[in-house]
């Protein structure tokens, strides 16, 4: 009986799963292009360092502060009028990738800031010492000693991701949150519950798996 | 030539002002090893920070090679950096890259094409002694490696100064005397301006032409290493004397000592051995050494000896006075008639 009703639900769950992975690629997309830059942002810009400005630096950081204060979903239905304004629509999983990104860029951010501020301040006097130029500092000296620290930070936000995408279903986000929602909570269906449990719980364990083998390779020190 | 001019450096740290530096003059010659010695929070550091610039004077000139570092551009500024080497007590080494990758990150840095990177960092592993070690990384590296790396990235583009910011302050003794040798040696060979700042005077005596002495934010003497040891001004700079040449005789040993006992010093022209064979022989008293210590600076002997004076009393006294003109520091210990 359970195994009969995991095989009629498999297409379900399969479009799930791809409903997710789309949402939360798209956001994580968007976190490592504009996040990791900011993070570095407001490392260099910080006291004492070569890009030192405290203007640029106190408004990242308050802005920061504003999107991680906000619960995901609230942000969610908050951003709205930003999602039917980028997506023309505000159900669907690309309409909840917009959510996502916002809630993503600045939580991979301060990840990359905390990650840099590890490297010693003598490392970066020293690229300074042999007359290096910031951009060539930031290649050649922040990103490399960060990388550990930014590939735990991947991880962490990877998996908050996928967390929060399970409230995309409010949203008529689609996606495996939803599909537990919809099937475990409002029909009493716990094959479905559990099924989708299941999966979250190894993916998760996977993802944690590969991050912390990537970060531990990645560290030569 | 490096020239600092009315030097004041002040720091605001809890609303009250600190010099760190206050009214330094100093002129450091082309191809010297320039020491410059002193407590931590005597201001060395930062003095030897404003000559790459990292910082700057609150007043006062810096020069280096005829420019003035107060009106140079950043762009300027990234240019003399590549002139001027500097190495650091914690080594300051790209732990996520290889030997190789440290030192090219110096060439990187001064805009060398990348098709001469491997004959650049070959011969730059060659000369600090790094050959067969480019793939390694730095954690894998001895403290006495990982300050061969620096000095490899720091000469990666043929600077004339190399700033040493106690450089070796982290080593093993035996560790120590190796990066200073090789230090001797670039300075010899390259004719590279070696300027170290540190806390040990051996370092001072082992390497260095001339040395600075600082004490809060000024600077107290400056003279020829030799100069230093041999007739220090400065209580600063007696006590770091003294403390390189510290030797103390046995309580139990002096009281069993029958007649004068003295600690004499003596400078290279006169040795105490020779100064004393002739008393010896002039004035027909004993001599017996208790205790000694002959050091070499720039390979002029110098040191102190603790010595027993017996014979007739007058003979003695006249001993004493004739050594006392000979060698410029005596001083009675003990007087048992």
């Amino acid at each position: 009986m359970s195994l009969e009703r995991f095989t009629t639900m498999l297409p379900d769950l399969t479009k799930a799963l791809g409903e997710t992975a789309f949402m939360v690629g798209i956001s994580l997309a968007f976190a490592i292009l504009i996040g990791i830059p900011l993070g570095i942002l407001l490392f260099i810009t910080d006291r004492g360092l070569f890009f030192q400005n405290i203007i640029i630096r106190s408004t990242l950081d308050f802005a920061i502060n504003i999107v991680r204060s906000l619960p995901f979903i609230i942000l969610l239905v908050a951003l709205i009028p930003l999602t039917q304004f980028i997506t023309k629509t505000t159900i669907g999983p690309a309409a909840a990738s917009v959510s996502l990104s916002v809630a993503a860029i600045p939580f991979l951010a301060r990840l990359v800031e905390t990650s840099l501020r590890e490297i010693p301040p003598g490392l970066i006097e020293a690229a300074e010492a042999c007359g290096a130029k910031p951009l060539r500092i930031i290649i050649s000296v922040l990103l490399p000693e960060a990388l550990p620290g930014i590939i735990q930070g991947l991880t962490l936000t990877l998996i908050s991701l996928i967390g929060f995408s399970a409230m995309a279903g409010i949203v008529g986000g689609g996606g495996i949150g939803d599909l537990a929602i919809r099937f475990g909570y409002y029909r009493y269906d716990n094959v479905v519950m559990i099924m989708t449990i299941v999966v979250l719980v190894v993916i998760i364990q996977v993802i944690q798996a590969l991050g912390n083998r990537f970060a531990r390779v990645a560290d030569k020190r | 030539m490096i020239e600092f001019a009315q030097i004041t450096k002040q720091f605001v740290r809890d609303r009250t002002p600190i010099f760190a530096l206050n009214d330094v003059n100093l002129t450091i010659e082309q191809g010297e090893i320039f020491g410059i010695i002193g407590e931590s929070g005597a201001g060395k550091s930062t003095l030897l920070r404003l000559i790459n610039g990292l910082e700057t004077p609150t007043s006062g000139t810096v020069t280096v090679d005829g420019t003035n570092l107060s009106r140079v551009s950043k762009t300027s500024l990234r240019r003399l950096r590549l002139r001027v080497g500097m190495i650091f007590q914690h080594f300051q080494l790209i732990q996520s890259r290889t030997v190789a990758d440290n030192i090219a990150f110096a060439l990187k840095a001064a805009g060398v094409k990348r098709s001469e990177f491997p004959k650049r960092i070959q011969e730059l592993t060659a000369l600090v002694g790094l050959e067969g070690f480019e793939t390694t990384y730095p954690s894998q590296l001895s403290g006495g490696q990982k300050q061969r790396v620096g000095i490899a990235r720091a000469l990666a583009n043929n600077p004339s100064v190399l700033l040493c910011d106690e450089a070796t302050s982290a080593l093993d003794p035996v560790t120590t005397l190796q990066i200073l040798d090789l230090l001797k040696d670039l300075n010899a060979r390259l004719g590279l301006t070696i300027i170290l700042i540190t806390h040990e005077i051996d370092v001072v005596k082992q390497i260095c032409h001339r040395v600075a002495v600082m004490a809060h934010g000024e600077v107290v003497e400056v003279a020829s290493t030799y100069a230093i040891f041999s007739q220090a001004q400065h209580p600063v700079t007696k006590h770091y004397v003294d403390t390189a040449l510290q030797i103390e005789l046995p309580e139990r040993i002096l009281r069993a000592t029958p007649g004068k006992v003295i600690r004499l010093q003596f400078t290279g022209e006169k040795t105490g051995e020779s100064t004393l064979s002739e008393a010896i022989k002039q004035f027909d008293i004993a001599v017996s050494i208790l205790h000694g210590k002959v050091d070499y600076i720039q390979d002029v002997a110098f040191g102190v000896l603790i010595v027993s004076l017996t014979g007739p009393t007058l003979q003695v006294n006249r001993a004493l006075t004739w050594l006392e003109a000979q060698l410029h520091a005596i001083e009675v210990i003990q007087d048992v008639a």
